[in-house]
């Protein structure tokens, strides 16, 4: 498909230069906040003061060893936190929904319509109205500020939508593979183990894909429901360093915003197959 | 039933569950809650009937967060689901180096809101932010702006934040719909002779239907939802003028100890959020999986 029609009229002209301009435009509102946090992060502070556009004069690491040690909120606290709390919340609700999108998918269900809807209600909640009943029943089972409570709640919100993209990915699995396995002598659970699970992997590398990028970025539920070192994640961490003394100290901010967004970024550059596809299997959590 | 059916809803039961739980739960505990007036200590709440939804439409506050939610779902129809569409188009051609800009685009869809707070606070500083300093180094200082500080510049601010980081994402979604138009559909169309904008409008559009009406779907849902993106860069400030709805379910809960307030808050963002929706569930629920 040409974009570029083969006609110089006038019109048309105005119009191509109107479109570069904006795609310029557009590339410079992408990649100006990129340019300035990165040469940020290795800049020193009095180097905003001079040298504010340019590159930094020197490349240090200061501000990227600082952001990772300071006594107040060093990220070095937070980090494995988040890991202990987010791979959990991607390995349970994948295996879980791929469970329960099984029967919704390839055996016959009563009141698998009704399952249906309240599973894409589920997808469209804001997650924000849940806060004070979680936040409640937390503290109820004494799970506040604990890395399970926040492996539960990330679980559990996540099986709408993973329920849901399984479900889709499942019903186009060909009856035939799964009708074979049942002649072969397996029951249910044996043709989901052994036929549809290891079919589903491309689907299921997609979520868990997703899945951790939500959950690693989740930022409100984490700064509500959690505030130790031990337990709170890295966005976290990040919220208290903005909002404490180091508020002004922007390149500190920079480098710790860049060393906390690394685990998605390369998640991202290596897996962007994935996101891609996730997008087109769920089309949510934008 | 055939003996062994109960066993299908046993492989449900765990996900059902967890899903019950944490969601379906809380969702009727916070109708309940919205109908009582609570202090938050315990479960100790007084029956208030219609109290509460009285009081919040009566609230100034309230229609201020929801002005700022409608102001914030038109903003993003108009930039990053516009724009989104526009360049999906572009990179739909056979662009070279098509894949750097997808991920350069969709790239910051990947990052904490927390770390999109910071750098766009930084950038929207009044005295040192990027912006501002542009601005003075080219002779306007003038237009030098507070743009955290008032209502409107900070609700520019922040959806100017929102619409880098989402606008990658409805990109890619009119992306794949775009590919998936049957070549016959625009070949026959070239044959015909049309020029590339009648192209788009009366051809691509009608196309793409499904697909847009999911992405302003998904964009109506979730500017309802939107409260990180305005927590990590205004809090609501200055005096809630930026606040959303979110923000003030939240404050009245957390700050404010009005638990039964708050959760009425949530029952209006539910509601919104499955009514304004119920075009983006419809597509759904019909959506058969072909890609």
């Amino acid at each position: 498909m040409k974009i570029i029609s083969k006609t110089f009229n006038k019109g048309l002209f105005i119009r191509r230069v109107i479109l570069y301009f904006s795609i310029i435009l557009l590339l410079i509102f992408f990649i100006a906040p990129l340019y300035g946090i990165i040469t940020l992060s290795f800049k020193s502070l009095s180097e905003l003061g001079n040298n504010y556009w340019g590159l930094p004069r020197e490349w240090r690491i200061e501000n990227f060893i600082y952001a990772w040690n300071n006594p107040t909120a060093g990220l070095k606290y937070y980090f494995f936190n988040t890991f202990k709390i987010t791979i959990p919340s991607v390995i349970i609700p994948v295996f879980l929904s791929a469970l329960a999108a099984y029967p919704l998918a390839k055996l016959k269900v009563k009141g698998e319509k009704v399952i249906l809807i309240i599973i894409i209600l589920g997808l469209t909640i804001p997650h924000q109205i849940l806060i004070v009943p979680v936040f409640k029943i937390l503290n109820l089972f004494y799970l506040y500020d604990t890395t399970l409570g926040l492996v539960w709640i990330h679980s559990a919100f996540s099986i709408p939508f993973c329920t849901f993209v399984l479900r889709n990915f499942m019903v186009q699995i060909p009856n035939e593979i799964e009708d074979a396995s049942k002649i072969d002598g397996c029951n249910d659970l044996g043709s989901f183990w052994r036929v549809i699970l290891p079919i589903s992997k491309p689907a299921l590398a997609v979520l868990f894909i997703l899945q951790f990028t939500w959950v690693y970025n989740d930022f409100f539920y984490s700064l509500i429901l959690t505030h130790s070192r031990t337990v709170a994640p890295i966005t976290v961490a990040l919220a208290i360093q903005k909002g404490s003394q180091y508020s002004v100290r922007w390149e500190l901010l920079s480098a710790s915003a860049i060393i906390a967004s690394l685990p998605t970024i390369i998640v991202f550059l290596i897996f962007q197959r994935y996101f891609i596809k996730g997008i087109m299997l769920g089309a949510v959590k934008g | 039933m055939r003996k062994g059916t109960y066993k299908r809803y046993l492989l449900i039961l765990p996900a059902g569950l967890l899903f019950l739980s944490m969601v379906i739960f809380p969702i009727i505990f916070t109708f309940y809650s919205s109908f009582h007036s609570w202090r938050g200590l315990g479960f100790d709440m007084n029956f208030v009937g219609f109290n509460n939804y009285l009081i919040v439409f009566k609230d100034q506050r309230f229609i201020n967060a929801l002005e700022n939610n409608l102001i914030w779902m038109v903003a993003f129809i108009v930039f990053p689901v516009f724009f989104g569409f526009i360049l999906a188009l572009i990179l739909n051609t056979k662009l070279k180096g098509e894949n750097f800009f997808k991920v350069l685009f969709y790239f910051p869809g990947v990052i904490s809101f927390i770390v999109i707070g910071i750098i766009f606070s930084m950038i929207f500083n009044s005295a040192h932010g990027m912006i501002n300093e542009f601005l003075r180094a080219i002779g306007l200082g003038k237009f030098a702006l507070s743009w955290l500080n008032s209502r409107f510049l900070g609700l520019f601010s922040v959806i100017i934040a929102g619409s880098w980081q989402y606008i990658g994402f409805c990109m890619i979604l009119f992306l794949v719909g775009l590919k998936n138009i049957p070549l016959d559909v625009i070949e026959a169309a070239e044959i015909d002779g049309v020029n590339f904008f009648q192209k788009v409008i009366h051809i691509i559009i009608p196309i793409l239907r499904p697909v847009t009406t999911i992405v302003i779907g998904l964009t109506i849902i979730n500017s309802i939802r939107v409260f990180d993106m305005v927590y990590a860069m205004t809090r609501g400030g200055p005096s809630q003028s930026t606040e959303v709805l979110g923000l003030l379910m939240y404050n009245k809960a957390f700050s404010g100890q009005q638990w039964g307030l708050g959760a009425t808050y949530g029952v209006i963002m539910f509601l919104l959020t499955s009514v304004l929706g119920i075009s983006y569930i419809y597509q759904m629920t019909k959506k058969e999986i072909s890609y």
